[in-house]
């Protein structure tokens, strides 16, 4: 082995302090593994995000530790959700699903330079080593392959080798990590982008919303310190032939959406428009010999609602036992984090699926219209539609009869 | 258990391996009873990462003490050295191991430079003010491609708790073995390996096993991904450089 003076050292090395990487260094770090977080950037750092979290995110952040803190920094309890296109709209809360119980009848809505900052501070405090402003280059291999760490520029700009026995790729969307490990597919049947920003004075109660209409979507969290955040998806084959600058963009589908054109017509935006996209990733593989993906970084399906965080929080509980037993035995073969692909199948890999024929159903009008009129007399429905997406049910709770004959009554089953 | 005058102002006392030495071999001494478990612990450690047999290989123990981690490695063939400051210690070392015990400092040995295979370096980087020191010396003992077995202490809360608050304040092991400043972080112990010419090659955490630890009184620990107490390292020196 090469012997190089300055470089770093960790047991587990987690390129991205995102939720994913933070959640994980907190969960390592707090059973003493010694843990190092690259991030290329300086926390608290903006993020275009729908900055709403699932229900079940809740007790995820509980079993790290880590809930108190995010109310400290304001998380908003937010008890439902508004399902609206086409001029029809249905109010679903957060219930029991079958078998299912809602953990909390909340998800968290939460600016994510709050939510970032707030989490990773946790892992700091958990005794997790955090390197800010670090922008990894390339993954170090040996020649069988196996990932041995980094090559990153350090806050200086200078080239330091980072060396771990496992090295994590936590880095989102556009995953360094992966990408260098040659495993990332665009999914062009997804191509879709994303415009956000916050408002200040929309009035609102405490309801997040999602506004369809054919060539995508406006999605609103009431956040923290009185700020709702609006998000334009849409299909990038639509923005591209509108041809419009972001903003004018922004302008023209608020101005054919009316029931958020009114909610906004008041109100002050305090943030600049932030574009992201095109958002659909997928990965051939998330465990390398010394090596895993976790969060976006592994790919990335549409989320309608808040998913995108419960993916990052789970995929890092699933991760966390799995690197704890391959340290304790000294294992850096991919197989020794068979348990966290096969938990990936298990929490994971349903509910990505069920959101991409969401989001693949809702996109044809003649569908979403029929979907909303239904939802929109039957109030149990929109429960149930709402609830799935509070990722506490697994979907297969749907093939029990019980569960569709409770919602069509219109109460929770 | 090496370098006792220097450490003392650090206020870890390591006099107290030469007040007690006469019971190194006695596996119910207060003072050395917890050594004894856990040196079963680091054995399995060290076999699983060299190997079972010794034979023909040169093992310098820096801060030997009694000679227990060298004995189990005498008698798998090793021709062992044991380096230690205290001379009672070593004159226990004689009556139980096969092997020529020194009295030396880790900082300055008397071996020839690249004429060892192995050197132990249990217990020892926690105990001294420069364990850079120490290291270089054993890179400088080391032949290319020889291995050094570290077990030490992290410096974090829970080590301080655990290792020196608690187990010193129920006497599991004496009082003032340990002063928590002079520990070391994995990835320090690594950069300055790194910066003598030797490379981690492999780290193993260990966690207390807390029943059999009640139940014998003594610190029974077993592996685990947990650094943040103990762990113990294996560093090697590099053929090119």
């Amino acid at each position: 082995m090469i012997v190089e003076n300055d470089e770093l050292f960790a047991q587990v090395l987690v390129v991205g302090g995102g939720p994913a990487g933070a959640a994980l260094a907190l969960e390592l770090a707090r059973d003493g593994v010694d843990v190092l977080v690259l991030d290329s950037q300086r926390f608290p750092r903006f993020k275009p995000c729908g900055e709403f979290m699932s229900p079940q995110c809740v007790p995820l952040l509980e079993r790290l530790g880590a809930a108190d803190a995010l109310r400290g920094a304001g998380a908003n309890e937010v008890r439902g959700m508004l399902l609206a296109s086409y001029g029809r709209s249905a109010r679903g809360r957060f219930v029991d699903i079958g078998r299912a119980r809602a953990p909390v009848e909340y998800g968290w809505a939460l600016r994510r330079e709050v939510f970032d900052a707030t989490l990773l501070d946790q892992a700091r405090r958990a005794g997790a080593r955090v390197l800010e402003g670090w922008r990894v280059r390339e993954v170090l291999r040996t020649p069988a392959g196996r990932v041995i760490g980094v090559e990153a520029r350090d806050a200086q700009g200078r080239s330091r080798n980072v060396r771990a026995s496992w090295t994590v790729g936590a880095d989102g969307l556009h995953s360094r990590v992966a990408g260098a490990l040659g495993v990332q597919r665009e999914t062009p049947q997804l191509r879709r982008i994303a415009l956000t920003t916050r408002y200040r004075g929309v009035a609102h109660d405490g309801f997040a919303q999602a506004h369809f209409f054919d060539e995508g979507y406006f999605a609103l969290a009431p956040v923290d310190a009185g700020l709702v955040s609006v998000n334009l998806v849409l299909w990038k084959s639509a923005f591209e032939r509108a041809g419009l600058p972001r903003d004018e963009a922004f302008e023209h589908w608020l101005a054919r959406t009316p029931a958020v054109r009114e909610q906004l017509a008041g109100a002050e935006r305090v943030d600049p428009l932030r574009g992201i996209g095109p958002l659909a990733r997928s990965t051939t593989r998330q465990t390398f010999d010394g090596a895993a993906l976790v969060g976006d970084a592994c790919g990335y399906v549409d989320p309608v609602t808040g998913e995108g965080t419960y993916f990052a929080l789970q995929g890092a509980a699933l991760l966390a036992p799995a690197l704890r037993d391959a340290l304790r035995d000294e294992r850096t073969d991919a197989s020794a984090l068979d348990p966290y692909l096969s938990g990936r199948a298990r929490e994971i890999a349903p509910r990505a699926r069920l959101c991409g024929w969401l989001v693949h159903a809702l996109a044809r009008p003649s569908i979403a219209r029929g979907v909303f009129s239904l939802l929109a007399s039957r109030s149990g429905l929109a429960d149930l539609a709402v609830s799935l997406t509070g990722d506490y049910a697994p979907p297969r709770e749907l093939l029990r009869p019980r569960v569709w004959r409770a919602a069509w009554r219109g109460g929770a089953s | 258990m090496t370098s006792a005058r220097a450490s003392r102002s650090a206020g870890n006392d390591l006099e107290l391996y030469e007040r007690n030495a006469g019971s190194w071999w006695d596996a119910r001494s207060p003072a050395f009873r917890s050594l004894h478990a856990v040196n079963d612990h680091r054995l399995r450690v060290l076999r699983n990462w060299l190997g079972e047999r010794f034979e023909g290989q040169v093992v310098a123990d820096f801060g030997c003490g009694g000679g227990l981690l060298a004995r189990p490695l005498s008698e798998s063939g090793a021709r062992v050295v044991g380096l230690d400051l205290s001379a009672a210690s070593l004159a226990q070392a004689r009556e139980h191991v096969a092997g020529a015990f020194v009295r030396a400092d880790a900082q300055r040995t008397p071996l020839a430079d690249a004429s060892v295979d192995v050197v132990l370096l249990a217990d020892v980087l926690e105990h001294v003010p420069d364990s850079a020191a120490v290291l270089r010396e054993a890179a400088r003992v080391l032949r290319p491609g020889g291995a050094a077995f570290v077990n030490t202490l992290n410096r974090t809360w829970r080590a301080r708790l655990l290792a020196v608050q608690l187990a010193e304040g129920v006497r599991l092991i004496p009082p003032g073995t340990h002063a928590a400043e002079l520990f070391i972080r994995p990835d320090e112990l690594a950069q300055r390996a790194w910066s003598c010419g030797l490379s981690l090659e492999a780290l193993q955490g260990e966690s207390v096993n807390l029943l059999r630890t009640l139940r014998s009184w003594a610190i029974s620990l077993r592996p685990s991904a947990d650094v943040s107490v103990g762990y113990s390292a294996l560093l090697r020196k590099g053929v090119e450089s």
